[in-house]
């Protein structure tokens, strides 16, 4: 990179704001402009723009349909992304190229000195004429991008004898940004000028320029890529794009991009085009330095970012979590600001100090990138269950489960005799939670020696409209029932706003119950969910990180989902009521019947393993065919009722609108059903059952779903005998 | 044999004691588990020097003690168990330490410990085994043998400063003895050396096993608190007097001027007047009696002739080794026993040996040769 563009690229990411992207790496986000003042110059500086970015692997595309002609160039043209006088030959090679499968061409390598000029060549070949075999109603790929118009100030060449009121504003001029018409505008730019030349001049007019925004990718070797991971402190706000996968290239240039990338390439070729957007840098999920190591949980609790993708902007939406626990004095540097329920800003972390009784604990390290499996203190726990949620994509270590919650903590002292725990515990609750708190995670167990079981459950349960507690069942390894349960909060899962967690071993296929040589987790056939127990990678007090286990690792997994669906869905469902909640309720019912079911953790937990992506699918009926298809969408005919072949006749007849889940048990080769309780139209205030025994008795009965694919809708048609599982969408519309 | 005899006489010499029993107050509070818990190398990380990380929670028990022992080679010389209890403290045992024979480890209050094992080399054989579990399991029944319990926490506000303010060098002890996890309180006499009762401390055996841990309370928000624990670092039969039932034993470093010792030299041959005696009662946190708490008969038997004086104030399993100080602050006695009514469970009388006589005894025997220079701060 020259000393130039790298002045450039430097330039670009030190302007803070938001930007998107998806994936392995960091993107900076620039706004590119046309700088042509003829249409003849715009038509090939776009075709450099799109020939760039193809080249450095960064070109955005879309599909659409040919309506109207089977000819590409007027496509573009109708789409908007195609202006200009002529259709370049660039530019027709790369469309050539993005469909491979409706268009061939003639490949020839261009010269080595070529290759630099990113705009000169397609895929390191020269432009030639594709050969279309494209007809109308054929789909093909075209740039995804949206140009806007903006309006600029240019200086440009007139006649000696030009005056202001020679101006005239072209259409879609505006000029307000000046405060002024676009004629006062050029009048107060070009002031009568003394002992003007005569000949020709240079004047100040307002002028049209076409703008986009391009995303860049900032490859570890590149010279953007270096200068990004200084940064990292934004995060994205919109949607990522989707690169177009590259064509056939030639050696020359694969031989290029091997010693030079291609990114400070593009940097380069369209740099007189490019301005920040206000910013850049946003890392993707993949690009957190431990990622590798959070993988597994992602894909045993269904994350979405198990494959990399952010979450859509519904999901984006702050939503209070409140994190029960053990006393943290300092933030974590993978951490947003985060706060003490008294207010105290966490913002400084701070070495831990010596123990009284024992040796000193190592000093930890302060560099945001260490993993240190002695981190053990109850600041630890604290903090990994915290960090689990709203960890940030930034670049530095792992990402929180959740990193848009709000997340602050509530100090809760472990070290007082348990009934003064209780004590405060309800004091906390009932004073001290901030009012836009939506879940509480309490990842702690408390045994009382007398009394106060019901204040607990008092305290807890006022707050039925509008939070959600998640407890942790606890590391004892008992197998408790209703009876014998005595631990605070986790036996208090009865409360329509109380879930207690299990904690399950990281076995995909065939999850059980976690064990280590010394504890394990505390099951119940009542306690609701199962989430992940064992080296889970989170953050830990001094900037460090740890591998995890227990059920204090697994609950937080629980209220990160749980925040995901109030954050979701009160967006989704909120109907522009100010102020509109999602019941905890219906939360917590959602978290039970999405689970993933095994038959093998029968007797230790109620619904099965957190699934998370269909937890949070709100919109959605989702559906599992036996025949394997997946079909996601809306319902638009299903059996009003379906019977089940069961010796129960309560639940011979099943409601259509009651059942929230139909998930097939493969050990019994039987159905079974969570449906609600109440009136025969899905009332979600109303319980929520579980029948383990449905032979679903309704056969034929057509199921239609109508499901988006891109900008268009597709019905699928099965019948009710080929569902092997199926949930709900939150709501039924 | 010599104490079945004084045991038996106590018990036939006085017909008040016809139908009671003498206890003494080592208090069993909980039972010694086989675990078998064995950490070898499939159980350890592939990535030293952090072999193994774990945590032991035992929910409703005050504290947890394990025994420890490695076996096989191939740890690094300088490997070490890492404890992290659930105060945060953190006690780090180098396995040269814990040997082939055990070790108990130090008290983990709460129930509650976090270990690991680091290591720079993995062993190919070598594995490290928690044997064992002191679990606290009960709770003494706090008793009165005059009128209602007034016995109370040391930091309650009902406590004077001045009663308060002699509870530093006294500690709760904690030690294996016949399979069972006892407790008993002791108190510094020099700032390595810790008194207590014979009857709780007697053997090189119960000595490896004990720890002594000093500030163990509730604070004024009835929060626990611990400061340090220290162990026993060696017995020596010629510091116990069976008569007086006390065993002076020296710890493995002096602590600093925040413990004073309680100057033994300087115990009062009077106990006449109120009393109060600082102690862990029911192997529970530092308590203390001063309520309704005096001597009644001076210079009864116990062990020997006249070694003893009955008092008043309330005590429990786990209390004895515990000082009893007169209205200024003197030692006066060692708490160690009481009579029960084994018919109905009544708590008619608790003993002290007389401090008087102990610190004849000590300086006969060994003040001289045990004094140790304070520590520098």
């Amino acid at each position: 990179m020259t000393h130039l563009a790298c002045i450039t690229a430097l330039t670009l990411l030190t302007v803070a704001g938001s930007a998107s992207a998806q994936g392995t790496q960091p993107l900076a986000e620039l706004e590119w402009r046309s700088t042509s003042e003829t249409d003849a110059e715009l038509a090939i500086e776009l075709s450099a723009l799109y020939a760039t970015l193809y080249n450095s692997g960064n070109l955005s595309v879309r599909e659409v349909t040919l309506s109207q002609t089977p000819y590409v160039e007027p496509l573009l043209r109708n789409q908007g992304v195609f202006m200009g006088s002529h259709f370049p030959q660039v530019m027709d090679a790369l469309m050539c190229d993005i469909n491979e499968d409706a268009c061939s061409r003639t490949r020839r390598p261009v010269a080595k000195e070529t290759l630099s000029n990113l705009a000169a060549h397609v895929g390191g070949f020269a432009a030639t004429q594709g050969r279309w075999t494209t007809q109308i109603g054929d789909r093909v790929k075209i740039p995804d991008y949206r140009f806007d118009n903006v309006t600029v100030l240019a200086r440009i060449v007139v006649s000696g004898d030009w005056t202001p009121k020679d101006f005239q504003a072209p259409e879609g001029l505006d000029c307000r940004q000046w405060g002024d018409s676009c004629e006062a505008v050029v009048t107060r730019y070009n002031p009568p000028t003394i002992r003007t030349t005569g000949g020709s001049i240079r004047v100040t007019v307002p002028q049209k320029r076409l703008s986009t925004t391009i995303a860049l990718k900032a490859d570890d070797s590149s010279d953007i890529g270096r200068a990004l991971s200084n940064l990292g402190k934004t995060q994205s706000s919109t949607a990522a794009p989707d690169f177009v996968n590259m064509g056939v290239l030639s050696t020359d240039w694969q031989n290029f991009n091997a010693n030079f990338s291609p990114n400070d390439g593009a940097v380069r070729t369209l740099g007189k085009n490019l301005r920040p957007v206000g910013s850049v840098s946003k890392y993707g999920v993949g690009d957190e330095a431990y990622y590798a190591h959070q993988v597994d949980l992602f894909k045993l609790i269904n994350h979405p970012y198990g494959t990399e993708e952010d979450m859509p902007a519904e999901y984006q939406r702050s939503v209070g979590v409140v994190v029960i626990d053990s006393k943290l004095s300092a933030g974590h540097c993978d951490w947003p600001e985060v706060a003490s329920t008294d207010g105290t800003v966490l913002d400084v972390p701070e070495v831990l100090e010596a123990s009284s009784g024992g040796e000193p604990a190592t000093p930890p390290p302060t560099d945001c990138a260490t993993i240190d499996d002695l981190a053990l203190s109850d600041g630890d726990h604290a903090a990994a269950s915290g960090g689990l949620i709203v960890s940030q994509r930034n670049g530095k270590g792992i990402v929180g489960l959740n990193p848009s919650a709000r997340l602050s903590f509530m100090e809760f002292d472990k070290n007082a005799v348990a009934d003064t725990q209780i004590e405060r515990l309800v004091d906390q609750v009932q004073r001290d939670m901030p009012d836009d708190t939506r879940v509480a995670n309490m990842s702690f167990g408390i045994i009382p020696l007398f009394g106060n079981f019901d204040e607990v459950e008092a305290a807890l349960a006022a707050q039925a409209g509008r939070m959600l507690f998640v407890a942790a069942a606890g590391n004892e390894g008992r197998a408790l029932d209703p009876e014998s349960c005595r631990i605070l909060p986790a036996c208090l899962n009865q409360l329509d706003n109380v879930i207690t967690v299990v904690g399950l071993n990281a076995d995909l296929q065939d999850p059980m119950p976690w064990r280590t040589a010394t504890q394990g987790t505390n099951t119940n056939p009542d306690f609701e969910l199962g989430a992940i127990a064992e080296n889970v990678l989170s953050t830990v007090s001094g900037n460090r990180f740890a591998r995890r286990k227990g059920t204090s690792i697994a609950a937080p997994q629980v209220s990160a989902a749980a925040s995901l669906i109030f954050a979701a869905g009160e967006f989704i469902y909120g109907d522009g009521l100010p102020g509109a909640q999602l019941s905890p309720k219906v939360v917590k019912d959602r978290l039970i019947y999405t689970a993933d079911f095994f038959a093998g953790l029968s007797g230790d937990v109620r619904a099965g393993r957190l699934n998370v992506g269909r937890a949070i699918d709100l919109r959605d009926a989702q559906f599992v065919l036996f025949d394997g298809r997946k079909i996601a969408g809306q319902v638009i005919e299903a059996p009003v009722e379906f019977t089940c072949l069961t010796t129960d006749n309560s639940q011979k007849f099943q409601k259509w609108w009651n059942v929230r889940r139909l998930v097939f048990n493969e050990a019994r080769e039987r159905h079974i059903v969570f449906r609600q309780t109440g009136g025969s139209l899905g009332d979600r205030s109303s319980a929520l059952e579980r029948y383990p025994s449905c032979l679903v008795n309704t056969l034929s009965s057509p199921v239609k779903v109508r499901s988006r694919h891109g900008t268009d809708f597709v019905v699928s048609e099965f019948t009710f005998a080929d569902i092997k599982d199926y949930t709900s969408p939150l709501f039924d519309e | 044999m010599r104490r079945g005899w004084i045991l038996a006489a106590l018990i036939v010499a006085s017909p008040l004691f016809a139908q009671e029993a003498p206890v003494l107050e080592a208090f069993v509070d909980g039972e010694v588990q086989n675990s078998s818990i064995r950490i070898g190398p499939t159980e350890m990380s592939a990535t030293p020097p952090v072999l193994w990380t774990d945590e032991i929670s035992r929910q409703g028990s005050d504290y947890i003690r394990l025994h420890l022992r490695t076996e096989g080679q191939g740890f690094a010389d300088d490997a070490f168990v890492r404890l992290t209890s659930a105060l945060d403290q953190s006690f780090d045992i180098p396995l040269s330490e814990i040997g082939e024979e055990g070790y108990w480890t130090d008290l983990l209050p709460l129930g509650r410990v976090r270990i690991a094992l680091v290591s720079k080399t993995k062993p190919e054989a070598g594995a490290l085994l928690i044997e064992e579990m002191a679990i606290q399991r009960t709770k003494g029944t706090l008793y009165s043998p005059w009128g209602e319990n007034e016995i109370m926490p040391i930091n309650a506000q009902e406590v004077p400063e001045a009663v308060r303010a002699r509870s530093a060098p006294i500690a709760f002890l904690s030690f294996i003895d016949g399979g069972f996890a006892r407790t008993c309180t002791g108190f510094l006499i020099a700032p390595d050396l810790l008194a207590t009762n014979e009857h709780c401390i007697n053997s090189d055996q119960t000595c490896r096993s004990m720890t002594a841990v000093f500030g163990y309370e509730f604070d004024l928000e009835n929060r626990l608190v611990m400061g340090p624990q220290l162990r026993c670092a060696n017995y020596d039969a010629q510091r116990t007097s069976f008569d007086f039932d006390i065993s002076v034993i020296r710890l493995t470093r002096p602590l600093g001027p925040e413990f004073p010792p309680v100057d033994i030299a300087a115990a009062s041959p009077s106990s006449e007047g109120p009393l109060f005696i600082i102690q862990h009662p029911g192997s529970q946190p530092k308590q203390v009696s001063f309520i309704n708490c005096a001597a009644r008969q001076l210079n009864v038997d116990g062990r020997a002739p006249g070694s003893d004086f009955t008092h008043t104030c309330d005590t429990a399993g786990g209390s004895s080794g515990s000082p009893v100080f007169n209205a200024e602050g003197e030692i006066v006695g060692v708490h160690h026993f009481g009579f029960m009514d084994d018919r109905d469970g009544i708590w008619t009388e608790n003993r002290s040996a007389r401090a008087d006589l102990i610190a004849t005894w000590w300086q006969d025997c060994c003040s001289v040769e045990n004094e140790t220079e304070n520590p520098m701060e």
